[in-house]
């Protein structure tokens, strides 16, 4: 007895001796060597992935040429960025990117989380798996892969689309999905939430997967339908999760995505309503080498993307579900 | 407790949305898996959904002579491989270092300098 408590304060002092708040800062963290050590390559993958090429953002206030080097380069303090507000896309570019994104946010957010729920009532256990792992295949695809896929569903010779259509008398006559702009954003929207929907779901899943048993036993007895169980326990108890992953979201407004309306887009005629941050930063900056140009867009939009989460962060405090 | 009307109704809704899901997940991969499987000038006709209609290994034997393809599998493998390797070992251990130090001071010294990476996807795009 008196050996093990004796045991307990020898302890209690080992950790004050490394962890108490009389020390000083860098004395605790001597004295927590090894368990420094742990942090550091993540430090250093830090520094050298995010904090090294900070300086390029430099960049955007310069008018930088690859030939005189990042020293030599004139500064021209903001041009590069009244160019962009003056642009005559700009309105366009932005239109597009906050609309894309705000139906992503409308209907690509909560279809992972139907389907966790819809998967979540099933009973038969084969069955589940069969349709989780299906609906998984499309993620580990590439754009490349998915973007020609769409387009051999979606053409208008014999593409599978237009035969169903077609064959439900639906239509009269094929539509040509790919060389209208008013189906590009429904394309885009209904591309992605197909690639995504299922590994989005692994989340929510694993969340419902964490919920008490014993709140559903005592729902069942208080004569709780299993629907009404959904609304009241399920959604109810994932709500943290799914406010976590909205803040997220609303962060990333203005990157509406870049492969896939790259790939997709990739027809001029769609530029009206294709074109957003991203692409127009690609096209009009790193494909012309306007360097400074294609930094001052990327860091006007990562200023706004930082206000955003910020915001939204603000917002989902007043629920006690913020993200810091 | 046996389910009730409504209940039923709404997981027959529920089993039906799902199939339709699976299918709709799968069904380009068939496709494009039939595709090949089926001799490339009568595919270019269309109409090919569920079966190949004119069975063929060629497009096969044709890919595979390519020895860059071979080249990009290793690579890719080694790339993924390689990769999740490296980031599993690095975040394991940050995190178990940051979960053992029990005062939060030298922690949150950490977590600011770590969050510019939560947006550095975002924000640094033109540069690479």
């Amino acid at each position: 007895m008196s050996t093990q408590s004796a045991a307990v304060r020898k302890e209690k002092t080992r950790k004050k001796e490394r962890y108490g708040r009389d020390l000083s800062l860098g004395r605790r963290l001597l004295n927590q060597w090894d368990i420094q050590l742990m942090v550091i390559p993540a430090i250093i993958y830090i520094f050298i992935f995010c904090y090294i090429p900070m300086y390029g953002l430099l960049m955007s206030f310069q008018d930088f040429s690859i030939f005189k080097g990042f020293w030599k380069s004139p500064w021209v303090g903001l041009k590069h960025f009244k160019a962009f507000l003056a642009a005559p896309d700009f309105w366009n570019i932005m239109r597009n990117t906050v609309v894309i994104s705000l139906l992503r946010i409308f209907f690509g957010f909560p279809a992972p989380i139907i389907l966790a729920l819809m998967l979540n009532e099933v009973r038969n256990r084969t069955f589940k798996r069969v349709i989780q792992t299906v609906s998984y295949l499309p993620h580990f695809l590439s754009w490349v892969i998915v973007s020609s896929f769409v387009f051999s569903i979606l053409s208008v010779e014999n593409g599978s689309l237009n035969l169903l259509l077609l064959k439900l008398n639906i239509i009269k006559e094929p539509i040509s999905f790919l060389d209208e702009n008013k189906y590009f954003w429904s394309i885009i929207v209904t591309t992605g939430i197909w690639k995504e929907i299922g590994f989005g779901s692994i989340v929510y899943l694993a969340a419902i997967a964490g919920i008490d048993p014993q709140l559903y036993e005592a729902a069942s007895m208080d004569g709780a339908s299993r629907t009404r169980q959904i609304f009241l326990i399920t959604i109810p108890c994932i709500l943290p999760v799914i406010i976590l992953f909205l803040i997220l979201a609303i962060g990333d407004l203005l990157s509406a995505g870049f492969e896939d309306l790259l790939l997709l887009g990739s027809n001029p005629i769609q530029r009206p309503v294709s074109d957003v941050i991203d692409t127009y930063v690609y096209r009009h900056g790193v494909k012309t080498q306007r360097f400074s140009y294609a930094t001052a867009v990327g860091m006007f939009k990562a200023v706004i993307s930082i206000g955003l989460l910020a915001g939204a962060n603000k917002l989902a405090k007043k629920t006690g579900n913020s993200l810091w | 407790m046996k389910p009730s009307t409504g209940d039923r109704i709404v997981s027959v809704i529920i089993h039906i949305l799902l199939i339709i899901i699976g299918f709709v997940s799968i069904y380009p991969f068939w496709n494009a898996a039939v595709i090949s499987f089926n001799n490339g000038i009568d595919a270019l006709k269309g109409g090919i959904t569920f079966w190949p209609r004119e069975f063929t290994l060629d497009n096969y034997k044709f890919v595979f002579k390519d020895k860059r393809l071979i080249n990009g599998f290793i690579i890719s493998v080694l790339r993924t491989g390689l990769g999740t390797a490296g980031a599993i070992l690095c975040t394991s251990i940050f995190a178990y270092g940051m979960s053992k130090r029990s005062s939060s001071e030298e922690n949150s010294i950490w977590e600011w300098l770590s969050l510019p990476c939560i947006s550095a996807e975002a924000s640094f795009r033109p540069i690479c």
